[in-house]
């Protein structure tokens, strides 16, 4: 029996590229992850990348990043919880570093 | 919700919208986006009467997703006023790698955009780069030798290149960060540094923030769209500044309740329009306009090379 997996394409821009060190391309989820499964997978094993992303105080990257699903900016869907569909592309832009 | 479900474009009712204003409400497609950033900024140049038909502006540009904005923004208003002109200007700190990656985005937009370039050194200027004055034992943070010297340098190339204003990238959580920061020093908020139409002092080029009402969630989100080139390599000293302590705690305020910036800034116009202009005379050392005895970057400049 085979599992067929949800892809997810990952592309990280500007500052964040370095700090993620531009190694994830894609990931794989056994259903259909939301866009917070997609960025805590994203970020496990990359704590400099966590340390730029994610706000503890607030439990969200939100007020750090832009991430847009499809080219659609996630706060314009259900935001953190949006559903990724297979095939889709999660784009992660930091707001607060390159101006 | 599917990202094919998007919500219709409250403004122009017709297109996917792709981008969401929790302060306003709005959700916009792309192009209706772009269009009322533009209008913001024309908006807000008018306001505060930053720009006159035939003016020559020197535009600040560092090289990053800000910047990027403003030129591109100034370069589209610029065409409806065939009588002024645009000249980009640069300011090269020193710093290894950052400031090398900036310097060639901030060029080849340019050459882009056909907008002529003019870089301007800390060396040149100063004798240092921001690098040699960093690796010395300093009781301020980098950021605070960098912020003064940066201003002093674009005001020296807008001058060099004949500007009668000089056009900045400050968005509007920069501006909400100088309002913060002042409270938290016990400062009042200097009118000549917050009024972002600028106040023409002595030897300075007329500084003005088109951006200052434009969210920065804003100038990343356009230059997503915009598809432009964006820096890969953080500052190295960027970590040292108090700033970001204010940024991290405006961003949370924002994230909870949406507006919080504007409020902010609008409270340092309040507050700075009661702030008098302090100009006591010239920096003895450099003649530029100084609120008494040596100026700031003179006094840092000379306590950067003890």
């Amino acid at each position: 029996m085979s599992l067929v997996g949800v892809r997810v394409k990952i592309r990280v821009l500007g500052v964040l590229r370095s700090a993620s060190e531009g190694a994830v391309d894609s990931l794989c989820f056994a259903g259909e992850p939301t866009v917070r499964d997609v960025v805590l997978r994203l970020m496990e094993g990359s704590p400099e990348l966590r340390s730029v992303l994610w706000d503890e105080a607030v439990g969200s990257p939100v007020p750090n990043a832009l991430i847009m699903l499809g080219g659609i900016e996630v706060g314009n869907l259900e935001g953190l919880e949006t559903t990724v569909p297979d095939g889709s592309e999660v784009v992660v832009l930091s707001v607060t570093h390159g101006g | 919700m599917n990202p094919s479900l998007a919500p219709v474009c409250t403004r122009c009712k017709s297109a996917d919208s792709v981008y969401h204003r929790p302060y306003s409400g709005e959700r916009l497609c792309g192009r209706c986006f772009s269009e009322t950033l533009v209008e913001r900024v024309k908006r807000t140049i008018n306001r505060f009467n930053m720009l006159e038909h035939d003016n020559r502006v020197a535009v600040g540009v560092s090289g990053g997703k800000d910047s990027l904005t403003l030129l591109t923004v100034l370069h589209e208003v610029e065409a409806e006023w065939p009588n002024s002109e645009l000249v980009a200007v640069c300011v090269d700190e020193g710093i290894r790698g950052y400031r090398d990656e900036a310097l060639g985005i901030a060029e080849r937009s340019c050459r882009e955009l056909g907008v002529e370039m003019r870089v301007v050194g800390f060396r040149d200027l100063f004798g240092e780069t921001m690098d040699e004055i960093a690796s010395r034992d300093r009781e301020l943070g980098a950021c605070s030798y960098c912020g003064v010297l940066r201003r002093r340098a674009l005001n020296e190339a807008a001058r060099a290149v004949g500007a009668d204003r000089l056009a900045t990238g400050h968005n509007l959580d920069d501006m909400a960060q100088t309002v913060m920061l002042n409270l938290l020093r016990g400062d009042t908020i200097r009118a000549e540094g917050f009024e972002p139409g600028g106040r023409g002092l002595g030897s300075y080029v007329k500084r003005v923030k088109p951006l200052c009402e434009v969210p920065e969630r804003e100038t990343t989100f356009y230059a997503y769209l915009r598809g432009f080139e964006l820096q890969s390599v953080r500052c190295p000293y960027a970590g040292e500044a108090m700033r970001g302590d204010a940024r991290r705690f405006l961003n949370q305020m924002e994230y909870r309740r949406p507006g919080t910036k504007f409020i902010v800034y609008q409270t340092g116009l309040k507050l700075a329009s009661k702030g008098e202009v302090e100009v006591a005379g010239l920096c003895p050392l450099c003649g530029s306009p100084t609120s008494g005895g040596v100026c700031r970057v003179c006094e840092l400049v000379g306590r950067a090379k003890i």
